[in-house]
């Protein structure tokens, strides 16, 4: 059984091909998108993606752009910042727009999918709490 | 550069008065001639009356022009032609102008540096992984060095992220953006980020934050740095069973203090003496660098600061900042009251 289902957005090719090898050997369930926009429409063709792995620095609509519109369109993703510009300003950028946690490249596959496990609980946490919210309220309604 | 300037306001007042008082001397003189003439005034008849009177009103007007020259000299001109002066001014602007391009060019090339560096490490833990998978492989004679040989690239990767890393906190350093920093403001700011980190490690972060902290002239990036990385070791240490982060700000003196105090597992005393040494980690490989309290230690160092730490296994861990208050007269900025916040 697949762990989760995560989108890898980078426009470094070669990067987001190793790295779906490596993650669907771990066995998560990889897409891939090489733009913030390829991103979004991703996102809207598989509404069950548990977390994205967002890269900060992208040509087009960047990462933070493209974090904002997730966030705003689709709230229960969680979202990993992945950045090759070591600094924490755009990664705190990120975590005041929402995004769960940052990570720097070049980073360890471990320490990956430790972060995308974590993202991925907290999003299945909150759709259970959401359930159990609407049963109740189906509930109650029924009760009237 | 200060000698020069104080001969600029004498040469303004010379001007200045020149240009005042030379056409009264030239009314005056024409005056005294006319007076010691027999010739009445305007008897144009008498030529030499009439060149006398001609070269006063000259005399009195190429006055006037000289001392609006000179006025004009000293207001604009004087400085431009100070040699000390201008070459105070270049150096500053030229070691401004080079430190904020090299600073750029680093940031440049770390980034340009980290995406090629991170596509071979995967690219090299791609090929562990698939030696792992292969159990003939593994039977191989070369498999050991094969293996000896991907931990090396993926060691030396590791090594070029930290040269890039130090590359951009060279570029930091070259941000000649210091300003004053409201420290109380910043903490409930990091710890806001921090909170939801925390709250998955089952921690609580509280802070105690003390009345009328002055502010400190620091980088905002270089403090967000230090505080995110204590908070998050402060985490990270908590990791297992729980706990509470507790933050204190206090002043004493001419110093600011900052305590990041965790119920954590706590460092044994043999580590105790190491933890800012760079790439040092008790974490496991691959959950940290090293290089966090190393980074914190130089950044706290270079603004004349200390950073401290107290530990006891299964206790706690306490990390105590004291950074210098800056020193300017007119610090009017408000500070966060004392609080005592809950960040669950």
């Amino acid at each position: 059984m697949s762990l989760a289902k995560v989108l890898l957005v980078d426009d470094e090719v070669p990067f987001v091909d190793t790295m779906v090898k490596r993650l669907s050997k771990r066995d998560f369930e990889i897409f891939t998108a090489y733009s913030g926009q390829e991103a979004l429409d991703q996102l809207q063709e598989h509404p069950s993606l548990d977390v994205v792995v967002l890269d900060v620095k992208m040509p087009g609509m960047d990462g933070i752009t493209a974090l904002k519109q997730i966030k705003s369109k689709f709230p229960l993703v969680e979202v990993i910042m992945l950045t090759a510009h070591a600094t924490v300003e755009s990664a705190i950028d990120g975590m005041k727009l929402g995004a769960f946690d940052y990570l720097m490249k070049p980073a360890e596959i471990d320490e990956l999918v430790d972060k995308v496990k974590k993202a991925e609980k907290i999003k299945r946490d909150r759709e259970e709490k959401i359930r159990e919210a609407e049963a109740r309220e189906v509930f109650l309604r029924r009760g009237d | 550069m200060s000698a020069h300037s104080d001969q600029r306001p004498t040469g303004i007042f010379l001007a200045a008065a020149g240009l005042v008082l030379l056409p009264y001397l030239g009314v005056i003189a024409a005056f005294w001639f006319m007076q010691q003439s027999a010739a009445p005034f305007f008897d144009l008849q008498d030529n030499a009356s009439y060149l006398v009177l001609l070269a006063l009103v000259g005399l009195g007007l190429a006055g006037i022009v000289a001392a609006a020259f000179m006025l004009r000299k000293h207001l604009n001109r004087e400085p431009l032609q100070d040699p000390l002066a201008m070459q105070d001014m270049n150096e500053q602007f030229i070691e401004a102008g080079k430190m904020a391009s090299i600073g750029e060019l680093a940031a440049g090339i770390a980034h340009e540096i980290n995406n090629p560096v991170a596509i071979m490490v995967e690219e090299a833990g791609w090929l562990d992984d698939l030696l792992q998978d292969d159990p003939e492989m593994a039977k191989s004679p070369n498999f050991e060095e094969l293996k000896r040989a991907l931990t090396q690239i993926r060691t030396q990767g590791a090594r070029c992220k930290e040269i890039t890393h130090k590359m951009l906190s060279f570029a930091r350093k070259s941000d000649l953006r210091m300003q004053n920093i409201n420290v109380n403001t910043m903490i409930q700011e990091v710890a806001a980020l921090s909170e939801k980190r925390a709250r998955y490690a089952n921690s609580r972060i509280e802070l105690a934050l003390a009345q009328d902290i002055p502010p400190i002239t620091a980088s905002a990036s270089e403090m967000q740095q230090i505080f995110l990385n204590l908070i998050n070791n402060a985490v990270d240490a908590m990791e297992n069973k729980g706990g509470e982060i507790t933050i204190t700000t206090s002043k004493s003196k001419n110093m600011v203090e900052i305590q990041i105090a965790d119920t954590g597992a706590g460092i044994p005393k043999a580590n105790l003496a190491r933890i800012f040494d760079p790439f040092y980690t008790t974490k496991p490989v691959g959950k940290g660098t090293g290089l966090g309290l190393s980074i914190c230690y130089t950044i706290i160092k270079n603004m004349g600061g200390e950073i401290n730490v107290a530990s006891q296994v299964d206790v706690g861990t306490t990390f105590t900042i004291r950074l210098p208050v800056t020193e300017a007269k007119n610090h009017d900025q408000k500070v966060a009251g004392s609080e005592k916040h809950s960040q669950r």
